[in-house]
């Protein structure tokens, strides 16, 4: 988490969105307002946007509506919900959709900045996560179908020699075709490939 | 000549026959010469100018029928046969009647004598407006404005549910329904327009003999039915209206008389007459043009005092400065003789009974009986003695104001038991009796144990021949247990209410507490910004005074929240005062925002602008206001979230003003009357007593709450009441 993490805040009350931003900018972050669901789907790309508190009810597209473009734009952007009225069914149905927390107004300074700052720590695992797995998909796609293959042979616990009866060549070829593998992913260790290949979805071969 | 008939005329005035030869005019009609309404036009143009020319004038007379014959070539053949008679020498003036005529020499101008001056008569504007900015041509134009003619109709009668609109299938006819339509779309709110042009006039007989209550009849230009038969001269109106169940209104001046109500009309006599002296100047030489082009306005409101007596319409409900015509002649006018003879028999016979009382009122037999009968009523009897103030009074009276005994009684005497309260109005009661007023009042009195009694008394004064007040009689009666019931009514009343507005808050708890989290939550959070603002080094203190104004202004619109809810809970007496509508409006509509947003639901405010104040108790009328809006966000649950939308409408309405609810809902039920009564209800968790609370509420302020469904979807409530009297 960057100290210079940008929040946007979403309220239908220009009161409200004042008295969040001076909080939170007192607080050391970059804040953008919005004053409608609308007018933050709208906003220029620029600056990017790490976290959202969002108020429930607004006129127009309501705070949960705003939850689901987001959840289909831009999954990893945390949010923040803000309500008037603990509405317990509100309160389940935001966040099963994935909202990470709910707060009741009038909001603690501790309570949201905890919330916050737990989201934006969560937002940036994911997107770490997705960064890592991003890298590693550009190395796999080095190799080659018959790499590949072989790949999957070996993390499904085989030997080479089991490999090489199965693919009906010699074991000496096998051997030259996993050193070529570890030295495109750039791991030596079969718990690591096996590790790797479970996050890019790649399945071991089964008997 | 075609089928076109072509009428000629002469007319002379009747010194006509000077040295100079006639100056020639030729008058075109639209319809024909006897086909109004522009028969009327001309008839008054002719007489006019005939008034006003010393000269002798010739008037040549053609028409070109568009009323009876349609799709017939006639333009060709007129405009040769015209040219023909008008060879040797072009008329001196042309005079158009109607829109049909003028657009007739606008396509001909350039073979038609286009030298000679033109004038337009009668025509709205809006149908010959390039034609008469012509040079040469000039314009008595006539100024029809549509939604006027409804306001004749909401004027008198501002119930008014259903229009029937006469009109005809003539293109004339046509042109004025189409305009009819466009301008009166905005009145579809308040009733139902019924269009009648596809019927044959029979066939409106039909209709307009088995109309439902609450319904006006508007006759529009009709100069032929549905099946192409034309109609001269209003003979159409005449025959509906011999079997109309509802008021006929107009649009034109020469109609006045013919079987309609009245209003402000359109000038086309008028205008006939003002062409008539126009014309008369373009014949003495000045020339035509733009600059003299006049247009009429609307009359000045006129009204047919038959019409309003078969409607039963009072005269009170007609607008200021109005005209009424045709007024029986009154009782006075027809038989002055008999009123002299009769004020003289009543005269004597007054005469002969106050002799006859006196010299009966020592009679003590009489007095017994009268007093009998008025013991078994309750009532006690007195007289005052104008000079002594010497009171002489009936047992039963002395028993009702706990003043027993034989000994005679002062007037001060009885002023003292009044109660403190009613003191002041009583003496001015006893004054005005003094000097020859009767009375009928109702006060209380404290007794001598203190206990309070409620009475009701009546009074009138004895004369004496030359008009001094001898004594005043009176009786009294005893309304305490009346009083008590009228009171507890009340108090049980005011009581429902309060319940019932108690209950409505309760409904909105959850979006009140929003009303009220919401300024609480801006307060927090900037106290808390300015707590970090103050720590720094050095602290920002231009911000933290900016953050204070906001607390201090966000804990006001808090406070203002508490204030609006606790008027609203408090119990209070009903006290009838004059309120701003839209202040009353705006407060409710804050209280429930929240609500509204929740639910998804627009709000649209349609105001009238400068509104008197209404006379009501604020706070109920605001209960019912909140009622209705609340119910109409309950009936839009299940209406999509995009059509959830929710008028508010006020507008003046006779001597009241009209508040309007109406939602895109699930609509009324099918018995109307249901709605109002107690415990009906269509919420699952509902009492059913909110719109019989409100309907209570309304009719003890002399006002009235009805509903109606929507043309498009949902329902509308109204709810009229009275404006406040003017203060002084």
């Amino acid at each position: 988490m960057s100290a210079l993490s940008t929040i946007a805040v979403v309220d239908d009350e220009l009161g409200m969105q004042r008295a969040l931003q001076r909080l939170l900018q007192a607080e050391g972050f970059a804040v953008r307002t919005f004053g409608s669901a609308d007018a933050f789907l709208k906003r220029p790309p620029s600056p990017r946007i790490d976290c959202v508190v969002l108020d429930v009810l607004m006129p127009g597209l309501t705070g949960l509506d705003l939850q689901e473009h987001i959840q289909q734009s831009d999954p990893c952007l945390p949010i923040v919900f803000l309500t008037g009225q603990g509405d317990i069914p509100m309160s389940v149905r935001a966040i099963k959709a994935g909202a990470i927390n709910f707060l009741t107004k009038p909001v603690k300074d501790l309570e949201l900045l905890t919330a916050l700052r737990a989201a934006l720590a969560e937002s940036e695992r994911l997107r770490l996560a997705h960064q890592e797995a991003a890298a590693l998909r550009t190395r796999l796609e080095k190799l080659t179908a018959r790499e590949l293959e072989v790949l999957r042979h070996v993390i499904a616990g085989k030997l080479n020699k089991q490999i090489a009866a199965d693919l009906g060549t010699s074991e000496q070829t096998i051997k030259v075709h996993r050193m070529r593998i570890t030295g495109k992913l750039g791991v030596p260790s079969v718990a690591e490939l096996v590790r790797i290949a479970a996050r890019l979805d790649i399945a071991p071969v089964n008997e | 000549m075609g089928r076109a008939s072509i009428l000629i005329a002469l007319l002379f005035a009747s010194h006509a026959l000077g040295d100079n030869p006639p100056r020639r005019i030729l008058l075109l009609h639209s319809y024909g010469r006897d086909f109004a309404p522009f028969s009327r036009v001309a008839a008054e143009f002719r007489n006019g100018l005939a008034r006003t020319r010393s000269q002798p004038v010739e008037f040549l007379e053609a028409s070109l029928e568009e009323a009876r014959f349609v799709g017939v070539e006639r333009d060709r053949p007129l405009v040769d046969f015209l040219g023909a008679l008008f060879r040797d020498a072009p008329p001196d003036l042309i005079a158009a009647i109607g829109a049909p005529a003028a657009l007739f020499f606008e396509r001909h101008r350039g073979e038609l004598f286009p030298k000679t001056p033109v004038l337009v008569v009668a025509a709205d504007r809006r149908r010959v407006e390039s034609f008469v900015t012509r040079p040469g041509v000039t314009n008595v134009g006539i100024d029809v404005s549509l939604p006027r003619l409804m306001e004749n109709i909401l004027q008198v009668l501002p119930r008014t549910r259903h229009l029937y609109v006469i009109t005809g299938g003539a293109p004339l006819d046509q042109f004025w329904e189409g305009e009819l339509k466009r301008e009166w779309a905005s009145f579809a709110h308040r009733l139902t327009l019924h269009w009648l042009s596809d019927r044959s006039v029979a066939e409106m007989r039909e209709v307009v003999g088995r109309l439902p209550p609450h319904s006006a009849i508007f006759w529009s230009i009709f100069s032929r039915d549905a099946r192409g038969i034309p109609y001269e001269n209003e003979t159409a109106l005449a025959s509906l209206r011999e079997v109309a169940t509802a008021p006929i209104f107009g649009y034109a001046d020469y109609q006045i008389g013919h079987g309609i109500v009245g209003g402000s009309l359109a000038p086309l006599e008028a205008a006939g007459a003002a062409a008539a002296k126009l014309a008369a100047q373009l014949l003495g030489g000045e020339s035509a043009g733009g600059t003299q082009s006049i247009t009429l306005p609307m009359t000045k409101p006129v009204y047919d005092s038959r019409e309003l007596a078969r409607w039963r319409i009072p005269e009170s409900a007609l607008p200021p400065g109005s005209t009424v015509l045709y007024r029986e002649p009154g009782l006075w006018q027809t038989h002055r003789t008999a009123v002299l003879v009769a004020l003289a028999i009543t005269a004597a016979q007054t005469l002969l009974i106050v002799l006859l009382f006196a010299a009966r009122r020592r009679a003590h037999d009489m007095a017994a009986s009268l007093n009998l009968a008025a013991e078994s009523a309750s009532t006690g009897l007195w007289q005052v003695d104008a000079v002594t103030n010497e009171i002489k009074a009936s047992a039963k009276w002395r028993e009702i104001f706990d003043l027993p005994g034989t000994q005679p009684l002062m007037l001060a005497n009885v002023l003292d038991r009044i109660h403190p309260d009613d003191h002041a109005r009583m003496h001015q009661v006893v004054r005005r009796a003094m000097r020859g007023a009767e009375s009928d009042v109702e006060y209380r009195i404290v007794l001598s144990d203190s206990s309070v009694r409620w009475i009701a008394s009546r009074s009138r004064p004895e004369l004496s021949p030359d008009g001094r007040v001898l004594r005043i009689r009176g009786a009294s009666m005893d309304i305490t247990s009346r009083k008590r019931m009228e009171e507890e009514a009340a108090v049980q009343r005011n009581e429902l209410t309060h319940l019932s507005r108690v209950a409505s808050l309760g409904v909105l708890s959850g979006s009140l507490a929003h009303e009220i989290n919401q300024p609480l939550g801006i307060i927090l959070s900037n106290a808390q910004a300015a707590q970090r603002l103050l720590a720094r080094e050095p602290p920002d203190l231009a911000e933290v005074r900016e953050i204070l104004s906001d607390i201090v202004s966000e804990d006001r619109r808090a406070g203002d929240v508490i204030k609006r809810l606790r008027t609203m809970l408090k119990r209070e007496e009903t006290s009838s005062r004059p309120v701003e509508v839209h202040e009353a409006c705006e407060e409710v509509l804050r209280l429930v925002h929240s609500d509204l947003v929740g639910r998804g639901v627009a709000v649209e405010r349609r105001f009238a602008t400068g509104l008197p104040p209404v006379q009501a108790d604020r706070i109920q009328l605001q209960q019912v206001l909140l009622n209705l809006i609340v119910n109409a966000c309950d009936a839009m649950e299940t209406t999509p979230s995009i059509k959830r939308s929710l008028t508010l409408t006020t507008a003046a309405d006779g001597n009241g003003a009209l508040f309007t609810v109406a939602d895109c809902g699930v609509g009324l039920p099918s018995d109307r009357g249901e709605l109002f009564q107690p415990f009906h209800t269509t919420k699952p968790n509902g009492l059913g007593m909110g719109l019989a609370i409100c309907r209570t509420i309304i009719d003890a302020h002399r006002g009235r709450l009805w509903a109606e469904a929507n043309l498009e979807c949902g329902a509308s409530f109204y709810v009229w009441l009275p404006w406040a009297p003017e203060s002084p």
